[in-house]
């Protein structure tokens, strides 16, 4: 992954904390746009450009890997899956290994609070 | 002093407009701490110069938000205090007690230097490190003025000299020096000749020192062998694309500076002032009018 950022990511790349990636990914490629080194070449500026550059290509890899990690919070319900979806948070692998989403349509067709975790029971 | 550096309202979310307001408030209060009469001559420049130092700082964290009432409007205004609004009045109370010094002995008149005296210094931190700084680039420029230099970036060149010792000198590191320095020297040199552009009627008149109409005599009155008196008509047909490309030139490279900078708040007034409000205000001046349409 090579050097880490030294300041703040979200800074450097001028968006806040909890932008959506896909608003980070824009203001990243505008940035790469704008900092091309063949853009200062030549001037005194050169040096600072590539310093720069190498700088938002790090933080925006560090803001990745921090999206990337699971910070516990609520993310919505995961399409097929009827419990709320954590990212990187499972408390039994992906899904109930054993009966899968069938446990999952039960508990939806009859309502109830089944014995199985991935329809939202908690008595095991 | 000039007010060429300023944003396009129309462009100006209306919390960015009152935000702008805020520190254009903020620098008059500043600055009336220095001097009343100095508060007269605020220009749109002091007060980008101050959102710029403050977006390069902290942004909104060093900034206290304060009620204020102005006096030169009868109405209560919120203000911005701190470092960076500091900071900016300083300069521009120095930078305007010399110009006003230097505007007396050009005109010759008691009036200015007195104007000037009623500036104090008093206070002023970066007085001390940015008077000589001054002193020395308006003794150049005055220099160039004496001389009649028919360079067309001669004169502008000093005068940007002066704007990225100023900008460089409240860079925080290595990076952000060169970049400031860049993005002032060619700033200063964007406004030097526009403002001699815009002047060009006036200087006509009085016949003081504009190196466009310099440019003009050297480049085209000796074909004329002098039979025709300088028309300033005449000379801004001919000098209207000489002057737009080195105009254009100079915001390339203020540009390229700008995008340089790592800006921690007020990203989009200063955007809105550097890509939209430099070209507008130089298609203004190239194009003789008073003011946009939409401004009407």
């Amino acid at each position: 992954m090579g050097e880490t950022c030294k300041k703040d990511p979200f800074v450097v790349l001028g968006v806040p904390p909890d932008a959506a990636l896909d608003d980070i990914l824009n203001v990243y490629k505008e940035l790469r746009r704008r900092l091309n080194p063949e853009r200062y070449q030549g001037t005194c500026l050169e040096h600072v450009a590539s310093n720069r550059l190498k700088e938002v290509e790090q933080c925006f890899r560090e803001i990745l890997r921090l999206k990337k990690l699971s910070d516990g919070r609520f993310r919505g319900y995961k399409p097929g899956y009827y419990r709320p979806y954590y990212e990187g948070y499972y408390r039994r692998g992906d899904c109930c290994p054993d009966c899968g989403d069938l446990c999952t349509a039960c508990a939806c067709i009859w309502a109830v609070d089944t014995c199985c975790e991935c329809s939202g029971g908690d008595c095991i | 002093m000039f007010g060429y550096v300023q944003p396009v309202r129309m462009e100006l979310k209306i919390r960015e407009w009152l935000e702008f307001k805020k520190f254009y408030c903020g620098v008059c209060v500043a600055t009336r701490k220095h001097s009343s009469v100095a508060s007269f001559f605020l220009s749109y420049d002091s007060v980008f110069f101050a959102i710029l130092l403050a977006a390069l700082n902290s942004g909104r964290g060093e900034l206290k938000e304060k009620r204020h009432f102005c006096w030169l409007t009868m109405k209560p205004v919120w203000i911005f205090a701190g470092k960076s609004v500091e900071n900016s009045s300083s300069v521009f109370t120095l930078l305007l007690k010399y110009k006003l010094l230097d505007d007396a002995v050009d005109r010759k008149s008691l009036f200015w230097k007195f104007l000037s005296g009623l500036i104090s210094s008093k206070g002023l931190e970066t007085w001390k490190q940015m008077k000589m700084t001054v002193v020395r680039y308006l003794k150049m420029l005055r220099q160039v003025e004496l001389r009649n230099s028919s360079n067309l970036e001669e004169a502008a060149t000093v005068f940007g000299g002066l704007t990225a010792t100023i900008f460089k000198s409240f860079a925080s590191d290595e990076n952000q020096s060169l970049a400031m320095e860049h993005l002032g020297r060619y700033l200063g040199m964007w406004i030097y000749l526009l403002d001699a552009y815009n002047d060009l009627d006036e200087d006509l008149k009085r016949g003081s020192y504009n190196p466009i109409l310099e440019f003009y005599k050297s480049r085209f009155l000796h074909k004329l062998k002098n039979s025709r008196k300088i028309v300033s008509e005449d000379v801004k047909q001919r000098m209207l694309n000489i002057v737009r490309e080195k105009l254009y030139n100079y915001l390339d490279e203020v540009w390229k500076a700008y995008d340089l900078l790592v800006l921690k708040d007020f990203k989009s007034i200063l955007d809105n002032i550097i890509y939209f409000g430099l070209q507008e205000r130089t298609e203004v001046v190239l194009s003789g009018k008073k003011r946009v349409c939409h401004q009407k």
